[in-house]
């Protein structure tokens, strides 16, 4: 479904391009673009390698039961099929910890983990099971304690009060989430 | 493990990485944020926001670049400025969070995931200007 989205929104791309006479602009565009993806692709190799290594520390330690204990009522609710000993709830648990504390780029390799798990106990299937979804859904709302990198432009561009947002972020990260985890809970009986 | 991972994410990277890029640049994006402002000012957002309402869940980097141009316009502390703040702080990157993790399996069917996703981001820009009032004037 996804690679509708993308044909879609290239094919409307190149046709506005010609309607507007930028036509030749977009084959630069595109080189920019593929060696923008290798960076990225880069710097995440390395960044997956660093925080899986820290998953196994803190697994080994002991950090990650506890903190799996602690969020285990949201996540019995959130994931009701997974089991208390399942290895994709440990991974979640640090996934939703890293993002509270707005460790974004440590959340990232933790939810890879996390769902390459739950597809193995979805066997294998190209149908997303409804823990798969929810964790997406979880993952496209922000959730986070402090939003840092808002707060230090905000203050770049000469806010008086950089951090009077952070309450009103608060309600309303929350309230989107909840419309999002709600909606997945109905629709993921229809689809 | 790493470099696995990275290989199966990377073809949904790319085509994700291009199609935004050739969005902006083509002026898709400007183009759809005129025709959605009526739509916006429905749900009574201000029509100035409906640029940033339009990139934030398809672009990062392009939604900081908005962000900024809104605090230079306006001022940070604007009701503008902080509705701004309020969106972009409170929701992340749909887009790509769907691509990368979606992209890291074999999943072809998605089922609900980008409407729910979608539904989440614009009850995120609807709250947020309501909270902004509610706290701010």
């Amino acid at each position: 479904m996804i690679n509708y989205i993308w044909s879609i929104i290239l094919c409307a791309s190149i046709i506005f391009s010609f309607i507007s006479g930028k036509g030749e602009a977009m084959s630069s565009v595109i080189f920019s673009s593929v060696s923008k993806a290798v960076d990225i692709s880069i710097t995440l190799l390395g960044i997956i390698c660093f925080w899986s290594g820290m998953m196994e520390i803190a697994k080994n330690s002991g950090l990650t039961k506890k903190v799996e204990a602690f969020l285990r009522p949201l996540t019995k609710i959130l994931f009701p099929s997974l089991k208390k000993e399942s290895k994709a709830l440990s991974a979640i648990t640090m996934n939703i910890t890293a993002n509270l504390f707005g460790l974004g780029n440590a959340a990232t390799p933790f939810g890879l983990i996390a769902v390459k798990e739950l597809e193995r106990e979805n066997g294998f299937s190209n149908r997303a099971s409804d823990a798969m979804c929810m964790f997406v859904i979880i993952n496209t709302a922000s959730l986070q304690l402090l939003p840092t990198t808002i707060m230090g432009l905000r203050s770049k561009f000469g806010s008086a009060y950089p951090a009077e947002i952070i309450v009103p972020v608060w309600i309303t990260s929350a309230c989107a989430l909840l419309i999002g985890v709600i909606s997945t809970k109905i629709l993921e009986r229809r689809f | 493990m790493g470099l696995k991972t990275v290989l199966s994410v990377f073809p949904s990277l790319l085509a994700l990485i291009c199609a935004v890029e050739l969005m902006n640049e083509s002026g898709l994006c400007n183009y759809l944020s005129d025709v959605l402002s009526p739509l916006f000012s429905f749900l009574n957002v201000p029509k100035e926001l409906s640029p940033l309402a339009i990139i934030r869940p398809i672009s990062g980097s392009g939604s900081t670049a908005v962000l900024q141009s809104l605090m230079e316009k306006y001022s940070p502390d604007s009701f503008i400025g902080r509705c701004a703040s309020i969106i972009s702080a409170s929701t992340e990157t749909t887009f790509y969070t769907i691509a990368v993790y979606f992209g890291a399996t074999k999943v072809k069917y998605m089922r609900h995931t980008v409407f729910c996703a979608l539904l989440a981001d614009i009850s995120c820009v609807v709250i947020g200007c309501l909270v902004c009032r509610l706290f701010f004037c």
